[in-house]
């Protein structure tokens, strides 16, 4: 009926340009991250550019720290999400016009994130003057250990709302008779949220994880911009790491940290993946 | 009944907080920009807009690259969203888990191949190596073809049976039916593209001709005032497309979650 090669001529395009532009060129990194030198004096040298990287301060700075940034973000993210698409749940004539509310943050541009958060945390920052007017001490908030809070809490105030919108559409998929009848046996609040809210959600809380790493990624070069080229040690991210690898060409610095965060993401996502999966089944 | 009213009423409150939270900010900085030397003032704005001709140029350009990744990133989605949704051929399903790799996986790892690759091809230091990779970035065709599949078999094999090709089917049937999920495609490529950091900064080597996302923030103007009107014309396209998309930015979002 619908014939094979109008669907390879439809695809064809954006396969082509995914060849051309990300595979491709994966090929190309995966072999400088195996070979040292550059030009026609390049050669294989194994693991020895994975050995050095392992060994180097900064970039193990940067990996810890976004793995931190990780840590603390997504699950933070998680719930805060879940329990605003939790409270939504019931009111869907207010879903139109919050939905757009919280969808508002992820429209903001980088610039615009960037110079709130200054206004609000530098040393003449609006925080700074509550709490002179309160008669508290004033902090610099973009320095130290709280800079990564205020990383974080930008990434929550920025993302959430995505997250909210894909939770939401999956919980007014949960059919309302299903609450109706467990109400009738009695069943308190926890117990609906544990035995029909949470088996039937585990598809969308992956969407939604998902696209919130997407986000978290994005989130670094909001990071980046705030902290410059030379942060803190708390926010040191691998944005910055690349970028100051970018500077001085470092070829084979780059590429391995390009496959190990690509080898580190697929494992991750493999592993959750694989988890939805075995909670699905139990659906069908 | 009364205790629902009760919990209506709090989470009415909740919600209306959780509001306050998301649009204060946004709220603040426009306050600030009116706000310089003590008093209300336009003179920063007549700056921006009129008086010194830098930050305009960088917007225009900012704007033509960002439209020219949507649109072409929405006409390479249309295709394959479509292809991947309706049409059957062999490796189908292996293809898009590819992309949908490809789709999860940050700047920052392909930050680093792109710039080899464009660096092979000689088009370093150009626009289109801004332009390029972002069309062909795999999320636009994720959601168009999550959307289209909501769309019933039934109609477009009865259009077949018309003797309707794949190009009027796509252009008369399935696009119509499908507005939310090509606005939201566009929109967040178009936001992806107006927010891009990274790139300029690796393939670009004139300050000069760095759009104005990066330009604002890497080397932000000396003046507070000038910073804070620069940051309204930033927001300024995004709040207009969103003012007039939001319904269907959350629609598409909603839409590409189907399994």
């Amino acid at each position: 009926m619908r014939k094979k090669s109008s669907g390879c001529i439809l695809i064809a395009p954006l396969v082509l340009g995914c060849l051309v532009f990300y595979l491709a060129p994966f090929l190309l990194v995966l072999r400088f991250s195996f070979s040292a030198g550059s030009g026609k004096s390049i050669r294989l040298v194994g693991l020895e550019n994975y050995q050095r990287i392992l060994r180097n301060e900064s970039f193990m700075l940067a990996f810890g720290n976004s793995l931190k940034f990780f840590a603390v973000g997504l699950p933070l993210i998680m719930v805060f999400a879940y329990l605003i698409a939790l409270l939504m749940q019931k009111q869907a004539d207010r879903h139109k016009l919050l939905k757009s509310v919280f969808l508002f943050p992820y429209i903001m541009p980088v610039a615009g994130t960037v110079l709130l958060v200054d206004l609000l945390f530098s040393e003449a920052g609006l925080l700074n003057s509550l709490l002179g007017a309160l008669g508290l001490p004033a902090g610099d908030w973009l320095a130290g250990p709280s800079a990564f809070w205020v990383t974080i809490g930008l990434y929550l105030w920025k993302n959430a709302g995505y997250a909210v919108i894909l939770l939401l559409a999956g919980l007014i998929t949960i059919p309302t008779e299903q609450y109706e009848s467990a109400d009738l046996d009695g069943a308190n609040t926890w117990q609906r949220f544990f035995y029909i809210t949470t088996p039937q959600m585990w598809y969308s809380v992956f969407f939604a994880l998902v696209f919130s790493v997407i986000n978290g990624f994005k989130c670094f070069r909001e990071i980046f911009l705030i902290g410059g080229q030379e942060p803190g040690d708390e926010i040191y991210m691998l944005q910055h790491f690349i970028n100051n690898s970018f500077e001085s060409m470092n070829y084979a610095s780059l590429s391995v940290s390009s496959i190990l965060l690509l080898a580190v993401i697929l494992i991750f996502f493999g592993l959750f993946y694989g988890f939805v999966e075995r909670k699905e089944a139990y659906r069908a | 009944m009364r205790e629902k009213t009760a919990f209506r009423r709090v989470s009415g409150g909740f919600a209306a907080l959780l509001s306050v939270i998301f649009l204060a900010p946004f709220c603040y900085v426009l306050l600030s920009s009116f706000w310089s030397q003590g008093k209300v003032s336009f003179l920063p704005y007549y700056d921006v807009f009129w008086g010194q001709s830098q930050y305009m140029l960088r917007f225009w350009r900012s704007l033509g690259i960002s439209l020219c990744v949507g649109l072409g990133q929405l006409l390479v989605s249309v295709l394959a969203g479509f292809g991947f949704a309706k049409c059957r051929f062999p490796g189908r399903n292996a293809i898009f888990f590819g992309l949908m790799i490809l789709m999860v996986l940050p700047v920052q790892v392909t930050l680093v191949p792109n710039y080899i690759m464009l660096g092979q091809l000689g088009l370093l230091d150009s626009y289109p190596a801004l332009i390029l990779p972002l069309i062909f970035a795999p999320l636009g065709a994720f959601i168009l073809r999550q959307s289209f599949a909501s769309i019933p078999d039934s109609i477009i094999d009865a259009a077949m049976l018309d003797g309707c090709g794949i190009p009027r089917i796509l252009l008369w049937i399935a696009m119509p039916m499908n507005v939310s999920g090509l606005v939201c495609a566009f929109l967040l490529s178009f936001l992806d593209a107006w927010n891009m950091v990274e790139q300029p900064i690796a393939y670009l080597r004139n300050f000069e001709r760095y759009p104005l996302s990066v330009a604002l923030a890497y080397v932000p103007p000396t003046s507070m005032a000038i910073h804070l009107v620069c940051c309204i014309l930033v927001v300024l396209p995004c709040l207009f497309l969103f003012a007039f998309f939001n319904r269907e930015l959350v629609e598409g979002i909603t839409l590409a979650e189907v399994k």
